[in-house]
């Protein structure tokens, strides 16, 4: 017969209190409730949004890439893009103003000879109406470069990464599936790729094909956010690469696989069918911590200017040229310097809760 | 004698028209014992363009080395400003003024005796024969690439010889070591200046080399240089010249793009110089690093001085509005313009009304302001210094806008008339209008610069592609012909002596193409020329008839025709846009105790400059 929630309610905290160790499911079974299964995204997203710090950064990746495709509203708001100079927002030495808010010294009027006439100026740094987080280069409004970077950083998180992903996923599939010959070319020329020396072959990049209109290889290799993510994504797949052969290796003797292969499955279905779903939980995760290392990985070749050019904002091109400005702007470095932390730390704390959601260890 | 008077006459008017901004002491180039001694401390952000080799090195920095420290010519500067007779030059190793001929076409000069060479060549004195060789070997294509050789053409065979026609330079000849003698096939009032360049500096002989000591260093003689300077290159006692040049190991005191440092040459005699105090004992000079670091370094006392390094807008402000800091802040007009170049071999750029179109827009106080605001220098109007012209076109300026800021609707006017726009809307909607590549410097200001520029062009339908190159690479592309870059921004031109040829010989005339240096724009190019350098565009417009005619006038009516020539450039070739008229800015650590301007190379005369504890 049929019993009401509460008569099941009190049920079951009888049999709770009589049997601590008694599981949630074996207590339901006691009590005569209806076992509902849950998927397995089910138990990952409730074990997730039980991690207040990886829901947290979850929040601030949407945020980020929220303000990244709203960032030409915001220029319109303002009335100028990330490119648009405007040489009133700098002092008479072309010294950037600071954000509206800045607490400046109050201005003081200097005589000073300059060329060859008596000038006046105003000492200390000078707040400028209208950039709320200052003015960078000279005469472009930071708030509006810092969004526009948010496009460039998530480019190549998503670009980058995915290539590398998509890389790392064929050749680590087909060296744990295939083995033999097939895995010894694959793994050693992953070795290779890892003992590359990245930095200096994207500095060679630049400087043997940055300084002309055709690029090298009749135009195809050219400095740009493209060459930039194509460099970051050639490079990190092997990472990937390894994981997934590993996993692939401890999957292949499966009893599941087996049957499947009886059953007269060709081997690309085994992979795609069979493994490929296995393996995306732990490919999941890894990329999402591979994800801040690429987007810090922009900003280091921005730093040193093998980059992106000037006119694609790039976090890591603003940190470059603020280091110098720091004692009379450190507007120039914090704001960049910000955005990029925080953007590097969303992704590690989502990584981080994903791993843990989706480790069967911690799961009830 | 009529030459000299000619001479004499273009400096002094030359002199009468700059007016100078200095707030430091300077001294007038007699040596203080009080002011010797000490280690001058240098930092220079980029290498010798040419690792110093005197036949190819073209550029103010290595000039000063040379006239400072390293290389005595048979004429020389002072190493102070223009009012206390900087841009006049005096006897060197010559022995007195040359004496000319009444036809102005044979000048003889007479060596001083006891200059000696600087190690290994010590016991050398300095022959008549040498100088020939400077100049044999400033004729060989092989040897000075980059560099000046234009400016010796007038001398008989010198063409000749650079052509492989001739086994020596037929017009220069020594009849004894004291004795140089050069004919010239035209008169040249200011061949005396151009004996005061770098590239005239004697040659030791080594054994039969035609080349003496710079035999078989053809691609890098700076690194085996033989002094005759106050200073010499350290280490240079070890050079030595017994062997194989293959075989001969570079100074150890010159490691190129790392450091430099100078040491006193032992084998020079004061007696034989009234020219340079020579006051540090020793210079040490690293390479690279950051720019506003490097100044940073300045203020602390930890170096002297920058030596190709701008003063950034910062340190400017500071300098300048702080009276304690003030003395230590040096401001000069440096006879130097900045600009833009065109290549007009390039499309676009083939069409002069885009070329208008650029100079109506461009924002010349905006790029003023980013370099550190009025100090840095005057809005240029026009391309020549005005001290070349004695200030006939101090007021010109043929596309002056309201507050030098440019004027976007006279812009898109003239650019209506071009062909490059078809619709006549006043933006170019040509392809080649698009990704135009554009060379600049990598150091502040210069990308400011550029994206200013681009912001000024973006209207016009004008976008670019920008590449930022260390200094010396910048120069080297905008001056060869075959790396078809269309924008050039960055360089500056100072002059090269007090006379308008510096500017209109090689930055306009056809002497100055490429392998030769600085004419960018392509002036003057012949068919086979654009071809060979891979050009669709045929010819380009030529002034070498306006320079030729200006080269031989005299007095006011030479300067006239400088004036004249400028106008024609601005208003009928259009091959720049110039902007600033440049000021020399210096800031120097409190170590310093004594500092001169140099008018030759519009930096500060090194020799000249005393450190406290020497």
């Amino acid at each position: 017969m049929t019993k009401s929630p509460e008569d099941l309610e009190a049920s079951r905290s009888a049999v709770q209190a009589s049997a601590e160790d008694t599981s949630a499911a074996e207590i339901d079974v006691a009590v005569g409730k209806d076992i509902i299964g849950k998927s397995p995204w089910e138990i990952f997203w409730r074990q997730f949004r039980r991690d207040r710090w990886a829901l947290a950064g979850g929040v601030m990746v949407v945020i980020m890439i929220l303000l990244a495709i709203t960032a030409p509203l915001f220029a319109r708001i303002v009335g100028h893009g990330p490119n648009e100079v405007n040489l009133k927002a700098l002092d008479q030495f072309g010294l950037q103003g600071a954000p509206s808010w800045w607490p400046c010294p109050p201005p003081q009027e200097i005589t000073f000879t300059g060329g060859t006439a008596e000038s006046l100026g105003q000492s200390g740094c000078t707040a400028v109406p209208g950039y709320v987080l200052g003015v960078e280069g000279p005469g472009r409004d930071q708030f509006i470069r810092i969004l526009y970077g948010a496009r460039t950083s998530l480019f190549i998180a998503f670009f980058a990464t995915g290539m590398a992903v998509i890389l790392g996923v064929v050749f680590g599939l087909m060296a744990g599936f295939f083995r033999g010959k097939v895995d010894t070319v694959i793994s050693r020329a992953t070795d290779v790729v890892l003992s590359l020396p990245i930095l200096l072959l994207a500095l060679g990049l630049a400087a043997a094909c940055g300084t002309t209109a055709e690029g090298c290889l009749g135009g195809l290799i050219k400095p740009g956010l493209i060459l930039v993510g194509l460099i970051i994504g050639l490079f990190s797949w092997p990472y990937i690469s390894r994981i997934i052969r590993g996993q692939v290796l401890s999957m292949r003797e499966k009893e599941f696989i087996e049957a499947s292969r009886s059953l007269g499955a060709t081997d690309f279905r085994i992979m795609a069918r069979e493994i490929l779903p296995n393996v995306a939980a732990p490919l999941i995760v890894y990329t999402t911590l591979i994800i801040p290392a690429n987007i810090l990985f922009e900003a280091g070749l921005s730093f040193l200017g093998v980059g992106v050019p000037d006119e694609v904002a790039s976090w890591g091109a603003m940190l470059a040229s603020s280091g110098s400005a720091f004692t009379y702007a450190p507007w120039l470095m914090i704001f960049p310097g910000l955005a990029l932390f925080m953007t590097t730390l969303a992704f590690n704390l989502v990584g981080d809760g994903m791993r843990d959601a989706l480790d069967p260890r911690t799961q009830v | 004698m009529v030459a000299v008077v000619a001479v004499l006459g273009i400096v002094a008017a030359a002199c009468g028209g700059n007016d100078s901004t200095s707030s430091s002491s300077t001294d007038t180039g007699s040596a203080s014992a009080d002011l010797s001694g000490g280690t001058l401390k240098f930092a220079q952000l980029a290498d010798f363009y040419s690792a110093l080799d005197p036949q190819k090195e073209y550029s103010a920095v290595t000039w000063e080395y040379y006239r400072c420290c390293l290389l005595r010519t048979l004429m020389s500067y002072k190493g102070v400003p223009t009012d206390q007779g900087g841009a006049e030059i005096f006897p060197d190793i010559a022995s007195a003024a040359p004496e000319i001929s009444a036809d102005g076409l044979t000048w003889s000069f007479t060596l001083k005796q006891g200059v000696m060479y600087g190690d290994p060549f010590g016991d050398v004195a300095v022959a008549a024969g040498d100088f020939i060789r400077a100049l044999e070997r400033t004729a060989d294509p092989a040897a000075n690439t980059g560099g000046y050789s234009f400016y010796y053409s007038p001398i008989k065979g010198f063409d000749d010889y650079a052509a492989g026609k001739a086994d020596t330079i037929s017009g220069m000849s020594a009849p004894d070591d004291s004795t140089l003698v050069i004919k010239l096939t035209e008169p040249t009032g200011d061949l005396g200046y151009r004996f005061a360049m770098g590239t005239t500096a004697p040659i030791p002989p080594n054994g039969d080399a035609k080349y003496g000591a710079a035999e078989g260093h053809e691609r890098n003689y700076g690194r085996f240089m033989v002094a005759t300077g106050p200073y010499q290159i350290q280490g240079a006692a070890d050079l030595d010249f017994s062997v194989d040049p293959k075989e001969q190991k570079p100074v150890a005191g010159y490691v190129p793009g790392r450091s430099l440092v100078l040491e006193r040459n032992p084998n020079y005699d004061p007696a034989t110089d009234d020219l340079r105090p020579a006051y540090p004992e020793s210079i040490e000079v690293t390479m690279g690093g950051d720019n506003n670091d490097l100044y940073n370094q300045v203020s602390a006392g930890e170096i002297d001085f920058v030596v190709d390094g701008a003063v950034p807008p910062n340190k400017i402000k500071e300098y300048t509005t702080d009276p304690d800091l003030q003395d230590r802040l040096n401001v000069y007009p440096s006879d130097a313009v900045r600009y833009v170049s065109f290549n007009l071999a390039m499309p676009p750029f083939d069409d002069i009304h885009v070329r208008k179109a650029i100079n109506w827009a461009l924002d010349k106080q905006g790029f003023r302001q980013v370099r550190g605001g009025e100090t840095t220098g005057q809005i240029a109007g026009h391309i020549f210094v005005n001290s070349l012209q004695n200030n006939l076109l101090a007021d010109y300026d043929p596309y002056a806008t309201p507050n030098s800021a440019g004027d976007q609707k006279k812009a898109m006017d003239e650019m209506k008339q071009s062909k490059y726009d078809s619709n006549g809307d006043g933006v170019c909607d040509d392809p080649s209008c698009e990704g135009m590549l554009t060379i600049t410097d990598r150091e502040d200001p210069y990308p400011d610069q550029a994206a200013i520029l681009k912001d000024n062009l973006a209207p016009l339908g004008i976008t670019m592609d920008v590449k930022e190159l260390e200094r010396g690479v910048m120069y080297n592309k905008c001056n060869d012909a075959n790396s078809h870059t269309a924008f050039c921004i960055g360089p500056a031109w100072g002059k090269d002596y007090a006379d308008g040829f510096t500017f209109g010989g090689p930055l306009f005339a056809s002497g100055g193409l490429w392998e030769s240096c600085c004419n960018y724009s392509l002036l003057g190019a012949t068919p086979d020329q654009l071809k060979g350098w891979g050009y669709d565009v045929t010819s380009t417009p030529s002034v070498d008839d306006k320079v030729a005619e200006c080269s031989a006038a005299q007095d006011e009516a030479r300067f006239q025709c400088w004036a004249d020539l400028d106008k024609q450039l601005m208003e009928e070739v259009v091959p720049w846009v110039p902007y600033l008229f440049d000021n020399s800015v210096d800031i120097l650590s409190p170590n310093v105790t004594n500092y001169s301007f140099d008018q030759f190379a519009g930096l500060a005369a090194f020799d000249h400059m005393a450190v406290s504890g020497g």
